[in-house]
């Protein structure tokens, strides 16, 4: 493991701090800017999906990391994994009540059909991570258990998100 | 009761008339980028988009009489055609729209319980769907369609010698996925809805679903990546053609079927977990799945 770890460390510091590009690519980016005038107003990010689409990012950074390093280290850097996505879950969760405030809020809109869709499979992402939870209860250390639970928790966060992006249209309200 | 069905007929034979008197109908052109961006906004009813060698948007259609409007703006190489609804009206009002563009434009849809059907647009697409069903064809552009109920369905069309559309991503909620023909970069999301994929050479795949199950038959490029994975669904793979890769299976609590011949094995003496790990050819490719409850199949 130790060396594994160093040849990690020499990989990693052999690498170059920064890469300059061949050629100044500012003006072509410019160039494409300038070209793309804004027809239609897109609504402001809500925030469920700034916050949800935040977590998508950090839980699949997580997982990501977490996937690599278990390739290369194995079981010693699933402790490190663990603590990194528990920490990263753990803040999910404390916002989730937020998140799911908005989530009703959004959806009241949408014929009950499809309301009740949305909902079914959130209870059942819920349920699968309910799931996941008592096996590692009782296995721990268990690398597959822990992969598939960041990875639901990132289904769940991304259909949260995809939710509030979805609002794009703008939905008839109903008369109160 | 002969005579109360033909009475309900009658009715409705009625109230399908006075809806169509009440109904608006529209047609409006404007010329446009042979390669430029068309954007479709409509709540309910139905959008048919095709694509024509013309420089020109083309819509023609029939309006609810609870529509506002169609708005129909150009802004430089830009297209958005949105059907407009009173912004206090509780039900949605349909508008149903034939609308042709020209076949290299860039598309993007945005409905609720619209259905789309989409025909010769070959441009990239960026779909999206609440209720309504999304079927179009693919071709060389990028490709995106998401829905949370609607069932997505893509054929892919490009040739048998050529390698198929570039990047590809579907994500659903509860909506079936078929996909037909498509290759190269596929990323998949669903919670429920089943998925059921063709894919020619495929270089790179990442799959993943709650309780939807997957059956993809594909062929792959010799150093090709396919992840899957699963909570309650059933991951199945039939491949085409020679097989070069190495397997990397686990699963939970599922079972594991493979017709390549080596038999999985359970991961921990006592307790669940089953593996299976294996090279077909020399080991190239790579196809790895893992899942919590649902079962695995392999088979060529």
């Amino acid at each position: 493991m130790s060396n594994n770890t160093g040849k990690l460390d020499r990989a990693l510091s052999s690498l170059p701090r920064d890469i300059e590009p061949s050629r100044d690519l500012w003006p072509s980016i410019r160039a494409n800017l300038d070209r793309t005038p804004e027809t239609t107003r897109r609504p402001a990010l809500g925030t469920t999906t700034k916050l949800a689409a935040g977590f998508v990012l950090l839980v699949a950074s997580c997982a990501t990391t977490y996937w690599i390093t278990r390739a290369s280290m194995q079981s010693a850097t699933a402790t490190f994994a663990t603590t990194d996505g528990n920490a990263v879950i753990a803040e999910y969760l404390r916002s989730r009540a937020e998140l799911d405030r908005l989530f009703a809020e959004r959806i009241a809109a949408l014929p009950p059909k499809t309301r009740a869709k949305l909902e079914s499979n959130l209870a059942d992402l819920r349920r699968a991570e309910n799931e996941i939870v008592a096996g590692l209860t009782r296995n721990p250390s268990d690398p597959l258990l822990h992969e598939l639970l960041m990875s639901t928790y990132q289904s769940e966060a991304q259909l949260l998100a995809d939710v509030s992006e979805i609002f794009a249209v703008d939905l008839p309200r109903k008369k109160s | 009761m002969k005579s109360a069905v033909k009475i309900i007929n009658a009715i409705a034979a009625v109230a399908l008339s006075a809806a169509q008197a009440h109904a608006e109908v529209v047609e409006r052109r404007v010329d446009a980028d042979a390669r430029g961006e068309v954007e479709v906004v409509n709540v309910a009813g139905s959008v048919r988009i095709s694509g024509w060698e013309r420089a020109e948007v083309h819509v023609s259609g029939n309006l609810d009489n609870g529509v506002e409007r169609l708005d129909m703006l150009r802004d430089g190489n830009r297209i958005l055609i949105k059907v407009v609804l009173p912004s206090d009206r509780g039900n949605a009002a349909k508008a149903n729209l034939d609308i042709q563009i020209p076949r290299d434009s860039k598309l993007t849809t945005n409905t609720v319980s619209a259905d789309q059907a989409i025909l010769d647009v070959r441009g990239a697409q960026r779909l999206q769907s609440v209720s309504g069903d999304i079927d179009t064809e693919a071709w060389d552009g990028e490709f995106r369609a998401k829905s949370v109920s609607g069932d997505i369905s893509v054929q892919g069309q490009t040739s048998k010698d050529k390698l198929s559309v570039g990047q590809v991503r579907v994500n659903t909620v509860s909506g079936d996925i078929t996909i037909d023909n498509l290759g190269n970069e596929l990323e998949l999301r669903t919670v429920s809805g089943d998925m059921n994929v063709s894919a020619r050479n495929l270089s790179r795949a990442n799959i993943k679903t709650t309780n939807g199950d997957l059956h993809l038959t594909t062929s792959m490029q010799r150093d090709a990546s396919i992840e899957a994975e699963a909570i309650n669904g059933e991951i199945n793979f039939d491949f085409d053609g020679t097989i070069d890769a190495s397997f990397d299976i686990e699963t939970f609590n599922g079972k594991i079927d493979n017709c390549f011949g080596p038999k999985s094995k359970q991961i921990h003496e006592h307790g669940p977990g089953t593996q299976l790990r294996f090279k077909e050819g020399e080991g190239h490719a790579q196809v790895r799945v893992k899942t919590l409850n649902g079962d695995v199949g392999l088979c060529k």
